[in-house]
């Protein structure tokens, strides 16, 4: 049991949070909104597995994805 | 065959979109039938090129590599596109978006077209966005140049949902002259 003097009141930890609360909810909100201009069907244009396209530009994207600190799957 | 994974965004297949709307259009052999139809009005194969890096104005075009002009070009409505079409200088690749329009029949989809390849999905800040296409511009400045292929396919991929559960339905050929 924590002493009492260490206690934080609920309500003033509440009105410290609430900023932070909304902004993560914001930008939650932003990425549904974003989820939902997804469409059922698309036509894509793609460069063949083979092609230089496709090597240099798989090549580059893993480089850049690791000095991102992504990872290419 | 790779897959994107970056700054935490979802995991999504390097591509065009060349029309990425079709809503009215619920069934896959429906689409199938469509693109076919899209491919004869194409007729031939065609190039694409890319040119720069740039940063767009929202999630699916966050960062790109973008075709020449690297702006988006404004397109007329379907109906326009029936009665002008063949009369204004569009090249191959806007030719090819006014023609998947007119064949899906889609007047409520975007009314400007931007080519390009996503390399990126995510909702970062301009700042980011910008540091991003620097160390692109950086240290891939070769990259654009050797993004150049012709166009022999129209790959339908069923696109609902998470990018990352995106999956390839078919793959229609256009057909050479």
């Amino acid at each position: 049991m924590p002493s009492q003097k260490y206690m934080v009141p609920l309500g003033l930890l509440s009105c410290f949070a609430r900023p932070f609360l909304e902004l993560f909810e914001s930008r939650q909100s932003g990425n549904e909104d974003s989820m939902q201009q997804t469409r059922k069907f698309s036509l894509w244009l793609r460069p063949e597995p083979s092609s230089v396209a496709h090597t240099e530009l798989v090549a580059a994207v893993k480089a850049f994805s690791a000095k991102t600190s992504g990872e290419l799957l | 065959m790779a897959k994107y994974f970056v700054c935490g965004g979802p995991i999504f297949e390097p591509h065009v979109t060349l029309l990425g709307s079709i809503i009215d259009t619920p069934e896959a052999e429906t689409v199938i039938k469509k693109t076919k139809e899209l491919a004869t009005k194409i007729k031939h194969p065609y190039r694409i090129s890319f040119k720069d890096f740039v940063t767009g104005p929202h999630y699916f075009r966050c960062v790109m590599a973008a075709m020449e002009p690297t702006t988006e070009v404004r397109i007329p409505t379907y109906y326009s596109i029936q009665q002008f079409n063949s009369h204004l200088p569009f090249n191959q690749v806007v030719n090819a978006y006014t023609q998947a329009r007119a064949v899906f029949a889609d007047t409520h989809g975007d009314e400007v077209y931007f080519p390009h390849i996503s390399l990126i999905y995510a909702d970062l800040s301009e700042e980011d966005k910008q540091q991003y296409v620097k160390e692109l511009k950086d240290h891939y400045s070769h990259l654009p140049a050797l993004l150049s292929w012709e166009v022999k396919t129209i790959h339908i991929w069923h696109t609902e949902g998470d990018a990352s559960t995106w999956k390839e339905v078919a793959v229609i050929s256009v057909p050479e002259d």
